[in-house]
């Protein structure tokens, strides 16, 4: 009786082994890593409508991972859709404020720059970065919304941390600034680019100098 | 009851994983009961557990059964996506017919650029010449739909002579369609007349002799010049009446008012007041006039066009009854 029943059970075991690895051979296209391999292969491949969709999918399973929350705020960002600027905040909230993550504090930001848009927590956010980070964000923050004039001051209150780290954002706030002060024939004639006072009147603008 | 379950609990685990037990117990027919009732159990769970779990997860077969069915109900969209998926994941190349699905998608969502680019993926891992040949055809096809006749034309050329009757008709027919397109039309005459029996050829050459004729009278340069000669005559010419006759209206009251200027006041004063608004409205009228000509051309074109597709179409159907 009890070899019967060995036996049973051997044949038993194989049979359930063999259904186990059959089982398990069958690849799961919708798991975790599966959906997002995919969902960053549609990404990268410029289908975002797509990728925002399999993200927001994975998302939806996956609340908490905020890889998936920082990728799909990334993929509505490349696609534009400025309209989930506010729902990109809820995702990130988490992971600004308590993990205190730089990626998804820059992706915010670069959202918000990428919609143009007047946000009041964007200096908020990007306090929170490395200085010359920071300054990046809220120079190209007031040149976004066409805050010019606040630009040339920014510029100036942080010249040496800007000059150093972006000098072609610098240089250009500068430019634009003494544009301003030029007149019509110095503009029509391009004359700082000829005349060697102009070009030193420049310099000195930029060196700090008046 | 728990006491003495103890016992036979540990010693038929150990029966089912085939090992001997090293002290032989005494089994009495309670222990029995219960190896049955566990094998029992264990055979539900392990069955059950093989049953369920392929129909929780989706493999690549199954998605691409779905994506079938999406797009079998026309939900292109879903397909698209599925069949990107069903590819991504596709390691042992099972599914390399579906670069052709995928393409197909494409051309009916209208984006002609991607179904390109997936033609041409599915021509390159195609070994079939037929299938190839089709492929290219539809590839030409998209650059059509793109007006890019030139890359089309380009495709066609590529092609090599295939035995098979149908796709050389097709072939040629493209090929009518390219010169056609970029209003070579001797070459796309001469294609046309390869796909349609003997009756059809004459129809052929009397559209096109028709077309060519239509082209010679209602030339655009032609029809500019006579409106330079007498304004708003290349615009009544080509049916646009009321805008001819507005044209000249308008060019005959600026130059009798600079005539009247001319014998008031002084020649100058006349040439002051007639260069301006002469040159608006008689260079604005002749600029129409090659317009109206070019459109009515367009026309014309599309007609034919039209025509010479519906006489290959009953050559098609007679062929095939």
């Amino acid at each position: 009786m009890i070899l019967s029943g060995r036996k049973i059970s051997i044949t038993a075991t194989i049979a359930c082994i063999l259904m186990f690895s059959a089982v398990s051979a069958q690849e799961n296209l919708l798991d975790y890593d599966n959906s997002l391999k995919f969902a960053r292969y549609l990404k990268s491949t410029g289908q975002y409508n797509f990728a925002m969709e399999e993200f927001e999918r994975l998302n939806f399973h996956w609340p908490q991972d905020t890889t998936i929350s920082l990728e799909l705020v990334q993929t509505y960002r490349l696609n534009r859709q400025c309209d989930r600027l506010d729902n990109s905040f809820e995702l990130l909230r988490n992971n600004i404020y308590q993990h205190h993550s730089l990626p998804a504090a820059k992706e915010y930001l670069a959202f918000t720059l990428t919609c143009k848009s007047e946000s009041d927590r964007f200096f908020d956010i990007s306090s929170l970065l490395r200085p010359h980070e920071k300054s990046f964000y809220d120079l190209s923050y007031y040149w976004v919304t066409e805050r010019y004039d606040s630009a040339f001051v920014y510029c100036n209150e942080n010249r040496d941390l800007i000059m150093s780290n972006n000098p072609g954002l610098f240089r250009l706030t500068y430019n634009f600034e003494n544009e301003k002060y030029k007149s019509l024939f110095k503009k029509m004639g391009r004359c700082y680019r000829v005349l060697p006072l102009c070009r030193f009147k420049r310099l000195c603008i930029i060196q700090g100098f008046q | 009851m728990a006491g003495s379950s103890e016992p036979w609990h540990s010693a038929s685990i150990l029966q089912i994983y085939g090992d001997r037990p090293k002290q032989q117990k005494p089994i009495t027919p309670t222990c029995k009961k219960g190896i049955r009732t566990m094998r029992k159990l264990l055979y539900i769970i392990l069955f059950s557990s093989c049953l369920f779990s392929p129909s929780a997860s989706q493999d690549i077969h199954q998605m691409k059964k779905f994506s079938d069915e999406q797009f079998s109900m026309g939900n292109y969209r879903t397909a698209l996506k599925e069949y990107q998926r069903v590819l991504f994941f596709d390691e042992k190349n099972e599914y390399n017919d579906l670069y052709a699905r995928i393409a197909s998608i494409h051309y009916r969502l209208s984006d002609f650029d991607s179904a390109i680019r997936y033609y041409d993926l599915a021509q390159r891992i195609e070994n079939n010449d037929s299938i190839k040949f089709e492929l290219s055809l539809k590839k030409a096809m998209c650059n059509f739909k793109l007006g890019n006749y030139l890359e089309a034309l380009n495709e066609l050329y590529d092609l090599p002579d295939h035995s098979s009757v149908y796709l050389q008709n097709k072939r040629n027919l493209y090929m009518g369609i390219c010169h056609f397109g970029l209003n070579e039309y001797d070459n796309s005459h001469e294609y046309f007349s390869e796909i349609v029996d003997s009756a059809g050829v004459e129809k052929v050459n009397t559209l096109f002799s028709d077309f060519e004729r239509f082209n010679k009278i209602f030339r655009p340069g032609k029809v500019e010049i006579m409106s330079m000669f007498l304004p708003g005559l290349g615009q009544i010419y080509t049916g646009h009446t009321f805008n001819g006759i507005n044209s000249f209206i308008l060019i005959s009251g600026v130059t009798v008012y600079a005539v009247i200027t001319t014998i008031n006041y002084s020649l100058i004063d006349g040439l002051l007041v007639l260069s301006s608004w002469f040159y608006r409205y008689y260079s604005g009228g002749f600029t129409n006039a090659r317009n109206f000509a070019v459109q009515k051309i367009e026309d014309e074109k599309t007609r034919v066009y039209s025509e010479i597709f519906s006489l290959i179409e009953n050559y098609q159907i007679k062929t095939l009854e």
